[in-house]
């Protein structure tokens, strides 16, 4: 499918995009970027504008999808420090996938809020590891590429992260 | 200054193991080390991972419909620095990227092909410059004189111009005879021929002593023009005397003669140096070489 992808073929894009879109969008969601599925679609166009370049197994690929994802997103942060802030979300923003109810929607929503609490309570680069390790699935090395740090400080991070998580969950009272 | 939300963390730096959390991440849980709240919000977060698929621009709704052509940079976003990437290909949308995409895009037999083609094109633009190897350039501007009009150096052109600057007293003694000699043309190609000779170290064809310059060409058509020895030293072209070898030998004639007739008071200025003695006629010799 990479090989396919590397010379053009759209049903070959079509199926990275699938596999992949939604846990960039759900990445980009997390991180509190302002139009998470712009933003995907824009980190689509610049992962098969340099497809051709890339070298590696599917693995390498994840990671180097969400390397780029990450990179329009420090990007998008940029942006929206020169712009007006965002207004709040609205029901009508909340992605609605074909196969949920509206039940199953809200409860996503509810999930995904208190998540976006507990990471907006985090300082960015451990919001960065935190969400690249989980969200993304990727290993240390490869977060460690991404955000352009070492390993040991990635583990660092990652270590303070959780600390964190943990210590806002009991300020929040919820049972350890 | 440290951030406040790191002190606790650096309290809590010895409650979890390294192996804990690397098992958490991974997702294959933390024991007992990590409570179950955060086993459920790792649980969330990877849900996020699995959302919907979003809805794409129409940019890339057309793009996953109808296919790209990644080598020819047809597509406006690009990626920069990012892992995998090849050296030299991280800024798509510039000639250098196309090219490289271009040739990446080339098939062996192709690439092999284009790599000739630019070898012969820079065999062809040294060869024209004359810059290659005596026999390499023979062989280069035979082949391009042979499908081209143009006229690459060569050996063969060196050979001329020998050629050329050993005939030179011969044709000049015969336009003298013919009575449509110049003086100032002979003082030019006396001039030229004398600068290449210091261009050419083996060619003395423009020396006095030359036999091919012994001239007679100089001489005015006088009875006794056609006694003088061939190698006298006043026969020489003027303008072969001043740019050629010094000469040691005697100077008999002071040169007043030949002037008159052959108009040695040409551009070169000969008539001028001819009455200086041997010896200080050097400077003058290598003013003109330099």
């Amino acid at each position: 499918m990479l090989a396919a992808a590397r010379t053009g073929e759209g049903w070959a894009a079509e199926r990275l995009w699938r596999s992949l879109a939604p846990a960039v969008a759900g990445y980009l969601r997390a991180q509190g970027a302002s139009e998470p599925e712009d933003l995907t679609s824009e980190v689509f166009l610049g992962v098969f504008r340099a497809i051709g370049t890339f070298s590696g197994d599917e693995p390498g690929f994840r990671s180097w999808v969400f390397t780029i994802a990450h990179r329009r997103l420090v990007d998008d942060r940029r942006r929206a420090r020169r712009r007006p802030p965002p207004s709040e979300l609205s029901p009508g923003d909340v992605d609605r996938s074909p196969g949920r109810s509206a039940e199953q929607e809200a409860l996503r929503r509810v999930g995904t809020e208190r998540v976006r609490d507990l990471c907006d309570q985090l300082v960015p680069d451990q919001r960065d590891v935190l969400l690249l390790r989980l969200v993304a699935g990727l290993t240390v090395e490869e977060v460690a590429h991404t955000v352009r740090r070492s390993e040991g400080a990635v583990k660092a991070l990652q270590r303070r992260a959780l600390c964190a998580v943990r210590r806002n969950l009991d300020r929040q009272g919820v049972p350890l | 200054m440290r951030r406040r939300v790191d002190i606790p963390v650096e309290m809590h730096r010895r409650d979890i193991g390294d192996a804990a959390i690397e098992a958490f991440f991974s997702g294959n849980g933390a024991g007992d080390e990590l409570p179950a709240s955060l086993a459920a919000i790792a649980d969330e977060l990877r849900e996020l991972a699995v959302g919907p698929l979003p809805e794409p621009t129409p940019q890339l709704a057309a793009l996953l419909a109808n296919g790209f052509s990644a080598e020819e940079g047809d597509l406006p976003a690009t990626a920069l620095d990012v892992p995998g990437a090849m050296p030299g290909a991280a800024a798509p949308g510039k000639g250098r990227s196309r090219l490289a995409g271009f040739v990446a895009g080339l098939s062996a037999a192709a690439k092999a092909g284009l790599g000739a083609g630019v070898a012969m094109a820079s065999v062809t633009a040294v060869g024209a410059a004359g810059a290659l190897p005596g026999p390499v350039q023979n062989v280069v501007a035979t082949g391009i004189e042979a499908v081209t009009p143009f006229d690459l150096p060569d050996s063969d052109d060196g050979a001329d111009d020998a050629t050329e600057r050993a005939n030179f007293g011969e044709r000049m003694s015969t336009d003298a005879r013919d009575g449509g000699v110049d003086g100032k043309v002979v003082g030019e190609d006396a001039k030229r021929n004398g600068g290449s000779d210091r261009a050419d170290p083996a060619g003395d064809a423009g020396r006095p002593d030359d036999p091919g310059g012994a001239g007679t060409d100089r001489r005015p058509p006088t009875p006794a023009a056609d006694h003088a020895p061939p190698s006298s030293p006043d026969a020489a072209p003027r303008g072969a005397v001043r740019t050629g070898p010094p000469s040691t030998g005697p100077r008999d004639d002071g040169g007043e003669p030949d002037d008159a007739v052959v108009g040695g008071d040409a551009d070169t200025g000969a008539g001028a140096t001819d009455d200086i003695p041997a010896q200080h006629r050097e400077k003058p010799t290598k003013a003109v070489r330099e």
